[in-house]
């Protein structure tokens, strides 16, 4: 079956060193959790690095957190759009960061501080303003400062929006937003499965 | 944990599994929990580069080191003496 | 001393120097004694309160080898068997010199944190607590390769508990596997992993230190 993987530059897991050979099958340890590990769509964003490839698996394919584990695995071929990208992937985490935000001021009641936040929209601007509001009583302001100083790290990005909406929504707030974030690279990157 | 999310593994506490981490000792739902963790802080990725560094440079202090001349020589006399030489 | 694979390997290896020892190769006498040597000064210095101890101790535990080689029955590696009378030699030696390893050093004390929690965000952050206050500042790359940094690491490992210093003597200086250290040390897996953890930490902190003192 196909599925995806994000890698170190080099086509290198990022966690054990080894490099994934170009085209060729690697084998698995036989040992319980151990196996290729790669990503179904919904899994992506937990697991964000530099680069993202397209693996075909082979042999039973389990699921396990989140993560596939396979017997066999090879590369397919590399998602050169990314992490060009990211980018755009960042942004949208801001954004639904902001959109959260603004709305759970809202409903707090609190819109001057609302419009205060949506007005400046340039990030260090933005920032300070985020962790001002925060600072004088609503916590989750401070989320929006936090997506936009940790742009440059993608993965970290995703892993506050993702607490942010957490905060704001609990569990299914925080699934929406994975959800969102997968669909981004789904759409953005043209993963469509197959 | 981390406020918004209970079930996270935070800093503090990766650093303390990072041990058992490099020695293969975590169990596989513990290991998995900690790699999600370090795609997103770049802080614990430092870490543990830091400490893989130390790792390795401690082993750079083992690398055998000759005796001194007059310590090879007695255990030479010694060898000799004890083989009836 | 359980027989895990690599001391069924080093076994195998063991009996062909065994052999030219006991025929008197001088030449595998010193192979030996350079590949061993260092090693077990820097181990028997942890019991011992001067390097000068520490050379007599070895250069006991090698008179004791040679006495002993004729009967040495090959049952453990010959490392491990040199390195059993080094350890019986350094306590006994330590013990004389009024100067001994209680056996609880060896233990784990009351659990503490092996990293400053200073350098976590408070329990009372409203969204991030736990995580970095601030990341750690990376080390530049050929910080730790210099001569420099590689003395505060050695005195800090001679600085640390003798059950900490041990551990990480056996595993990250001599490159020793987990169950080898285990079984020379008599602990069991999981204290010998708190102590290199805690002695780990301990000598980050030294070079964290160090190192921030070099760079502008």
């Amino acid at each position: 079956m196909l599925a995806w993987k994000f890698l170190a530059p080099g086509a290198v897991a990022p966690f054990t060193g080894v490099r994934w050979p170009a085209g060729s099958w690697i084998e698995g340890r036989p040992a319980p959790g151990a196996g290729v590990h790669a990503c179904a769509l919904e899994d992506l964003p937990y697991w964000i690095d530099q680069e993202l490839w397209q693996v075909e698996l082979a042999g039973p394919v389990t699921r396990a957190g989140r993560q596939l584990i396979a017997a066999r695995g090879r590369l397919v071929g590399r998602v050169h759009a990314w992490p060009d990208s990211s980018v755009g992937f960042t942004g949208g985490c801001i954004e639904r960061t902001r959109r959260r935000v603004i709305e759970a001021l809202h409903a707090a009641g609190q819109v001057a501080e609302a419009d205060r936040l949506a007005a400046r929209r340039e990030a260090e601007a933005e920032r300070e303003v985020a962790l001002a509001i925060a600072a004088a009583g609503p916590f989750f302001v401070g989320y929006v400062a936090d997506v936009i100083r940790r742009r440059p790290y993608p993965g970290t990005c995703a892993y506050m929006a993702a607490n942010a909406a957490a905060a704001l929504g609990g569990g299914a707030g925080h699934d929406e937003e994975r959800a969102e974030q997968a669909a981004w690279l789904r759409d953005g990157l043209k993963l469509a499965p197959r | 944990m981390s406020r918004a999310l209970p079930s996270d593994l935070v800093c503090m506490v990766a650093v303390e599994r990072l041990t058992d981490y490099l020695d293969g000792a975590l169990p596989i739902e513990e290991r998995t929990q900690f790699e999600e963790h370090l795609v997103t802080c770049p802080g614990c990725v430092i870490y543990l580069r830091q400490v893989r560094a130390q790792i390795a440079a401690s082993a750079a202090l083992g690398a055998p080191r000759p005796p001194a001349e007059e310590v090879k020589q007695k255990l030479l006399d010694l060898f000799r003496s004890s083989r009836g030489g | 001393m359980p027989a895990g694979a690599p001391e069924l390997q080093a076994v195998v290896q063991d009996s062909s120097l065994v052999e030219a020892l006991r025929a008197g190769d001088e030449r595998a006498f010193l192979e030996l004694v350079g590949r061993l040597h260092a090693g077990m000064v820097r181990f028997a210095r942890g019991f011992v309160k001067s390097e000068a101890a520490a050379e007599d101790v070895v250069q006991d535990t090698w008179a004791a080898v040679l006495d002993g080689i004729d009967g040495f029955e090959g049952r453990s590696a010959l490392r491990s068997w040199i390195y059993g009378i080094l350890a019986n030699l350094a306590r006994s030696r330590a013990v004389r010199d009024a100067r001994s390893i209680p056996v609880s050093a060896l233990e784990p004390d009351d659990a503490e944190p092996a990293v400053d929690p200073s350098e976590f965000l408070p329990p009372s952050h409203p969204r991030w607590a736990g995580h970095w206050a601030s990341y750690p500042t990376p080390w530049p790359e050929d910080a730790l390769i210099s001569e420099e940094t590689l003395m505060v690491i050695r005195e800090a490992i001679e600085r640390l508990p003798p059950g900490q210093r041990a551990v990480m003597q056996f595993r990250d200086v001599e490159g020793w596997s987990s169950q080898e250290v285990c079984a020379a040390l008599s602990l069991s897996e999981v204290n010998q992993r708190v102590l290199l953890h805690r002695a780990r930490s301990r000598v980050r902190r030294e070079i964290a230190r160090h190192v921030g003192r070099r760079t502008p």
